[in-house]
C-alpha cells in the first residue's frame, strides 16, 4: 500500500469506479485563455477527488465521497497552460499525436473513422480537457449548479464544448446484457489482499501509475519539467537522481483513454440469432446465450466460461481467480477467440512459454471503468428471469446507446493501442486464421467469424458484422494534485 | 589406494541412453515406413508432399545511390508499396521463390546513400536474380539511380557485383519454400470448408463413425508411438543440452561490458528540436508498420571495431543452436519470428540486422528473458548501445527504435499466415499424409 501522501496526490479514478455514484456528466472543456484557466483550475484542485483512504463512521462503515471529480488533460490542454516546450514535448508520442490519428492503430475505419465521430475527431472542436463529475442521485443536481457557476465565473477562459449525460444500471449491465467491469486487475499499491492469486492477477502499480515500479522492474516513461521552472518546488524529483536539472511532472499522474463506443444491440442478437439450429422458440433462445457467451467468454453474469462451462452461475459472477492454458488449453469451454480471453490471455499466448505469457499479458492490463448512455433495447433482467425475455425478435429502434468507456495505463502504446491492435482487432491472434474479436473487433464488411472449439469439429459462427462503432475519444493525462498546483504555477 | 570400480558410470550411462535414443528413432523410421506397405480397406497411400526446394537463403544487394538520386528512389519505392497490384513497377504476382524482402534507402557519412534489397528465398541464386529481373519491369526505375547499375542485361554480373553474405542467420521452417507454405494454406482452407459444410456437429459424427473401421495393426501401432515418444524425448534432451550452452555463453557476453542495474527514471529529454525530431521519426515508424500479419524490423548498426571478433564468435554460436537448437518455429522459445539475419558491411565497420516476424516487434520487446540475454549479448558489441541492455527496457525501447529505419517497400509471400500458423498447416498436412485412423482424424479436425 502506498502512504497517506502519495494517496492523496494521485486522481482516485484509479483505485474506484464509484458504482455508487451512478449519474454523471462529461464535460469537454476548451483553455481560451490562459491566466483565467488558471484561476479557476486552482478552484477545482480542492474537488478532486483522490485515492485517500475514505473515512469510516462510528458503526464502522466506510463513507465514501458523494461527489466524485476527476480531470484529464489532453496534449493542447497542456499546452493551454503553458508548459514549455521541453516538457510538451518529453510525452510519449502516441498522447501528444491524439487518438483521432492513431486510427490505422486502433482500427477506427469505415463508420468508426474519426470523420465521422462526435467528439474529439478532426471534424469538431479541438478539446483540451475532460472533467468527469460523478454524484449520487440526491447531490448530483447540486454539483452540476455548482460546477456551472465555476465555468461562469472563469468569464470565457474555460469554456464548456460538449457534454455527455451518462448513468448506470443497478445491474451493472452494459447494453447488450452483459456485466461489465468484472476482471479488473488488482492494482499492488492501492489495496490490501491477503489472499493468495494464481492467476497472477496482482499487477504492479507502475502499469497504472507514473513513478512507481511497473511489471518490467523499471519506471514507465513520465514528463519532466526544467527545475528553474518549478522555483516553488512543487513538484518531486526522482527516486533515483539520474535527471539532473529535471523534476516529475509525470508522477502520480496516468493516462486516460476516453472512447465513446456506441452499440448496434439489435444487430448483435440478429446475427447470433442467424446462427442458431435449436427448431423451438425456447431451444433457440437457450443457444443463443450460449454463443452470445461463447463469444464473451463469460455468461452475462460474470461467471467465467472456463469455471461455469455449461450454465450460467450467478455466484461467481465476480470470479477471476483462473487461468486457461492450465484449465482449457484448447478452448473447449472458454474459446481461444473470445472477447475475455483476449483482452487477457493470462498463461494461454501460445508464441512464448508459459510463464513468459503472463508477464505479457501483465504487462498489457487496463483498468477499465464504464458509464452508459442511451436507453436499454430490453429489460436488464431479461436473462435471469427462466420464462421470458432471452433476446430472440429484437428489432432496432434508433435510439442511439453504448458505453462511455474508459481505460487507465501507465503506458498507451504498450497496453491499450497493443490489446487494440495485435490481441483484438488481429484475424491470426494466437494461432487462429480469420478470427477477430466478436464484440469489439473491426469486421468491416459483415463477413466476420468466430471459431467455437469444440469436439469432434469445432463450430463457426458467422456473418458477423461490427456491432460497437466508435464515435467518439481522446487520449488525457490525468495529473497528479501536485503537478496540477504546478500547471496553476508555471 | 583409491577405489576406482564405481567411476565410469556416467560415460556408460550416456552411452546407453544415446544408443537407446538412436535405436529408438531407427526403429520409429521404420515402422512408419513399413506401415505404409500395409494395405487396410477403407486406405490409400497418399502421394508424400513435393519434396521442399532446399534450405533458405539470404540474398542482400547493397548499391550506392547516384547523388541526389535517392529523394525519387524512394518515391519510386512508396508509390510501388501504396499500389501493390498495379504499379508499374514490380510485379509481384511473378515473384515466386522469395518468402520476404524489402527496399529501402541507408545512409552513412562515409558511403552517402546505398540502395539495399534484402530477401529470404529457397532456389539458386542465379534463379532468384532472374526472377527479380522478370517480376520487375522497372528494373532500370529502382537500380537505375544506383551507380554500379549498367541496365537489365548485366543485372546478373550486377547482383553478383552486389551481393553481401549473411553473417548469422535464424529461419523459423529453413526448408519450407513460399509454395511449399502456400499449399499448406491451400490445404486448410480446403478442409476448412469442408469442415464448414457440417455446421451440426451430429452430422460429423456419422462420418467419423465410418471412420472406426479403419485401423493400425495394434502391435506396431504401439511400436511406433513408443519409439516415436523415446526418439522426441532424445531430440528434446539434445536440444536441451545445447541451449543451456547457448544460454551460459549468451549470459556471459550480455552480462561482460554491461552494467548490471541502471534505475533510470526516464523520459525523453533534450530540446525540443530534438524531441520532437524523436517523435516525428517514432510515428513515422507507426504509420510504416503494413497491413500484414508480419511486419519488416531493420536497423544499421556501427560495430565497435574491438569487440568486432566477439561478435562474429557470438554469432557464429548462434548459427549452431538456430540449425541444430531450437524446434521448428522456435527462436529461444519465442515463435514469432519469421527469420532473423545479419548482413556485415564495410569489412566490419557496420552491419545491417533484418527480421520478418509476427505483430508488433518494439512492443512484445522486453517479454523474453532469454531472448533478451541474446539480444544483450549480441547488441553489447554495437556503438550507442545503452549501458544497461534490455534490462532499462525504455532506454533500450528509445535506443532501438531511434535506430529503426523507416522501410518504403515490404514484400511477404504470405501476409496473413503467423509463425503458429504454419506450425499448425504444417501439422494438419502431415496427417493427411499419414494413415487416417479414428486418432489422426480426431486430431486434424480439432486442429482446423
Amino acid at each position: 500500500m502506498l502512504p497517506d501522501s502519495q494517496l492523496k496526490d494521485i486522481q482516485g479514478f484509479v483505485a474506484s469506479g464509484y458504482d455508487y455514484a451512478a449519474k454523471a456528466t462529461y464535460f469537454f472543456l476548451q483553455f481560451k485563455d490562459q491566466k483565467k484557466s488558471k484561476e479557476w483550475l486552482e478552484k477545482i484542485i480542492p474537488k478532486i477527488t483522490t485515492t485517500e483512504r475514505w473515512p469510516v463512521d462510528e458503526n464502522g462503515h466506510l463513507m465514501p465521497p458523494k461527489v466524485v471529480l476527476h480531470i484529464g488533460f489532453t496534449h493542447a490542454g497542456l499546452a493551454a497552460f503553458g508548459l514549455p516546450d521541453s516538457a510538451l514535448y518529453s510525452a510519449p508520442r502516441e498522447f501528444i499525436d491524439g487518438m483521432a490519428n492513431r486510427k490505422h492503430i486502433l482500427g477506427d475505419t469505415g463508420a468508426s473513422d474519426p470523420e465521422n465521430w462526435e467528439v474529439g475527431g478532426p471534424n469538431n472542436e479541438p478539446v483540451h480537457a475532460m472533467m468527469l463529475l460523478n454524484a449520487t442521485e440526491d447531490t448530483f443536481a447540486d454539483a452540476y449548479k455548482a460546477h456551472q457557476k465555476l465555468f461562469k465565473e472563469s468569464k470565457g477562459g474555460v469554456v464548456v464544448i460538449r457534454e455527455e449525460k451518462a448513468f448506470r444500471e443497478d445491474s451493472g449491465r452494459e447494453p447488450f446484457g452483459f456485466s461489465d467491469g468484472v476482471g479488473q486487475p488488482i492494482v499492488k499499491g492501492l489495496v490490501f489482499t491477503s489472499k493468495p492469486v494464481v492467476s497472477g492477477n496482482i499487477v504492479n502499480t507502475g502499469e497504472f501509475v507514473l513513478g512507481y515500479l511497473n511489471e518490467f522492474g523499471v519506471y514507465s516513461p513520465t514528463m519532466v519539467v526544467p527545475i528553474e521552472t518549478d522555483p516553488k518546488n512543487i513538484l518531486p524529483g526522482f527516486p533515483d537522481p539520474q535527471n539532473p536539472g529535471y523534476r516529475d511532472f509525470g508522477r502520480n499522474g496516468m493516462f486516460l483513454v476516453y472512447r465513446k463506443l456506441k452499440q448496434d444491440v439489435a444487430a448483435f442478437w440478429q446475427a447470433l440469432e442467424a446462427n442458431t439450429f435449436a427448431p423451438t422458440e425456447k431451444g433457440k433462445k437457450a443457444e443463443v446465450l450460449w454463443l452470445a457467451a461463447k463469444l464473451m467468454g463469460r455468461w452475462p453474469s460474470g461467471a467465467p466460461l472456463v469455471l461455469s462451462p455449461d450454465h450460467d452461475d450467478p455466484s461467481l459472477a465476480r470470479a477471476d481467480d483462473f487461468l486457461y492454458e492450465r484449465d482449457d488449453p484448447e478452448g473447449f469451454r472458454c474459446p481461444i477467440g473470445s472477447h475475455v480471453r483476449r483482452a487477457n490471455p493470462r498463461d494461454s499466448l501460445q508464441n512464448i512459454s508459459w510463464g513468459d505469457s503472463i508477464h505479457t499479458s501483465n504487462t498489457r492490463r487496463i483498468l477499465r471503468r464504464a458509464r452508459l448512455f442511451g436507453e436499454s433495447l430490453f429489460p436488464q433482467s431479461a436473462f435471469s428471469d427462466e420464462n421470458d425475455m432471452r433476446p430472440v425478435g429484437l428489432k432496432d429502434d434508433g435510439v442511439s446507446r453504448g458505453v462511455h468507456f474508459f481505460a487507465i495505463n501507465a503506458e498507451t502504446d504498450r497496453q491499450f493501442e497493443f490489446i487494440q491492435k495485435i490481441w483484438i482487432n488481429n484475424a491470426g491472434f494466437n494461432n487462429l486464421y480469420d478470427n477477430k474479436d466478436a464484440y469489439v473487433g473491426n469486421n468491416e464488411n459483415g463477413d466476420g467469424v468466430m471459431t467455437i472449439p469444440q469436439v469432434p469439429v469445432r463450430r463457426q459462427v458467422s456473418g458477423l458484422s461490427r456491432f460497437v462503432d466508435v464515435i467518439g475519444g481522446g487520449y488525457f493525462f490525468m495529473p497528479g494534485i501536485a503537478a496540477m498546483r504546478y500547471m496553476v504555477e508555471c | 589406494m583409491r577405489q576406482r570400480d564405481n567411476k565410469p558410470k556416467l560415460p556408460l550411462k550416456l552411452i546407453a541412453i544415446s544408443s537407446i535414443a538412436i535405436g529408438s528413432y531407427l526403429i520409429n523410421q521404420w515402422v512408419k515406413r513399413a506401415s505404409y506397405a500395409v494395405p487396410t480397406r477403407n486406405f490409400q497411400p497418399r502421394r508424400p508432399m513435393p519434396p521442399s526446394s532446399g534450405h533458405q537463403k539470404i540474398l542482400t544487394l547493397v548499391a550506392t545511390v547516384k547523388p541526389g538520386q535517392e529523394k525519387a528512389l524512394n518515391d519510386v519505392l512508396f508509390s510501388i508499396s501504396n499500389n501493390r497490384e498495379n504499379n508499374p513497377y514490380i510485379n509481384f504476382s511473378k515473384i515466386k521463390s522469395i518468402h520476404f524482402g524489402r527496399w529501402l534507402v541507408i545512409y552513412d557519412d562515409l558511403n552517402g546513400h546505398r540502395l539495399v534489397f534484402s530477401c529470404t528465398y529457397n532456389g539458386e541464386f542465379e534463379d532468384v536474380i532472374r526472377e527479380i529481373a522478370d517480376a520487375t519491369p522497372g528494373l532500370d526505375a529502382i537500380w537505375g539511380k544506383c551507380t554500379e547499375y549498367t541496365g537489365r542485361d548485366n543485372f546478373l554480373d550486377f547482383a553478383r557485383g552486389s551481393f553481401m553474405p549473411a553473417a548469422y542467420r535464424f529461419f523459423a521452417f529453413p526448408n519450407e519454400s513460399p509454395q511449399a507454405i502456400r499449399d499448406k494454406i491451400a490445404i486448410r482452407s480446403r478442409l476448412q470448408k469442408i469442415a464448414g459444410n457440417y455446421p451440426n456437429p451430429e452430422d460429423v459424427k456419422t462420418f467419423l463413425d465410418s471412420l472406426h473401421r479403419v485401423s493400425k495393426v495394434p502391435f506396431w501401432t504401439a511400436v511406433e508411438k513408443i519409439t516415436g515418444w523415446l526418439s522426441s524425448l532424445a531430440l528434446a534432451g539434445g536440444r536441451g543440452v545445447l541451449n543451456s550452452v547457448g544460454d551460459v555463453l549468451a549470459r556471459f557476453f550480455a552480462n561482460w561490458g554491461l552494467k548490471p542495474h541502471v534505475a533510470t527514471p526516464y523520459a525523453l529529454i533534450g530540446t525540443p528540436e530534438e524531441q520532437k525530431k524523436h517523435i516525428q521519426h517514432l510515428l513515422e515508424l507507426d504509420r510504416n508498420e503494413t497491413p500484414f500479419a508480419q511486419n519488416q524490423f531493420t536497423l544499421v548498426a556501427e560495430i565497435r571495431p574491438e569487440r568486432y571478433l566477439r561478435l562474429r564468435f557470438l554469432m557464429m554460436v548462434g548459427a549452431l543452436l538456430t540449425d541444430y537448437g531450437y524446434p521448428p518455429g522456435s527462436l529461444i522459445g519465442v515463435f514469432t519470428i519469421h527469420s532473423l539475419y545479419w548482413v556485415i558491411l564495410d569489412g566490419g565497420q557496420r552491419a545491417i540486422l533484418c527480421t520478418n516476424y509476427d505483430g508488433n516487434w518494439s512492443s512484445y520487446l522486453g517479454d523474453f528473458a532469454r531472448l533478451a540475454t541474446l539480444l544483450d549479448a549480441l547488441f553489447n558489441n554495437v556503438k550507442g548501445y545503452p549501458p544497461s541492455g534490455l534490462r532499462q527496457v525504455n532506454l533500450f525501447n528509445s535506443w532501438i527504435r531511434g535506430a529503426q529505419l523507416i522501410c518504403p517497400l515490404y514484400y511477404s509471400a504470405y501476409p496473413n499466415e503467423t509463425v503458429l500458423n504454419i506450425i499448425r498447416d504444417r501439422e494438419i498436412a502431415a496427417t493427411l499424409g499419414q494413415e487416417m485412423g479414428y486418432d489422426s482424424v480426431e486430431r486434424l479436425l480439432e486442429l482446423l
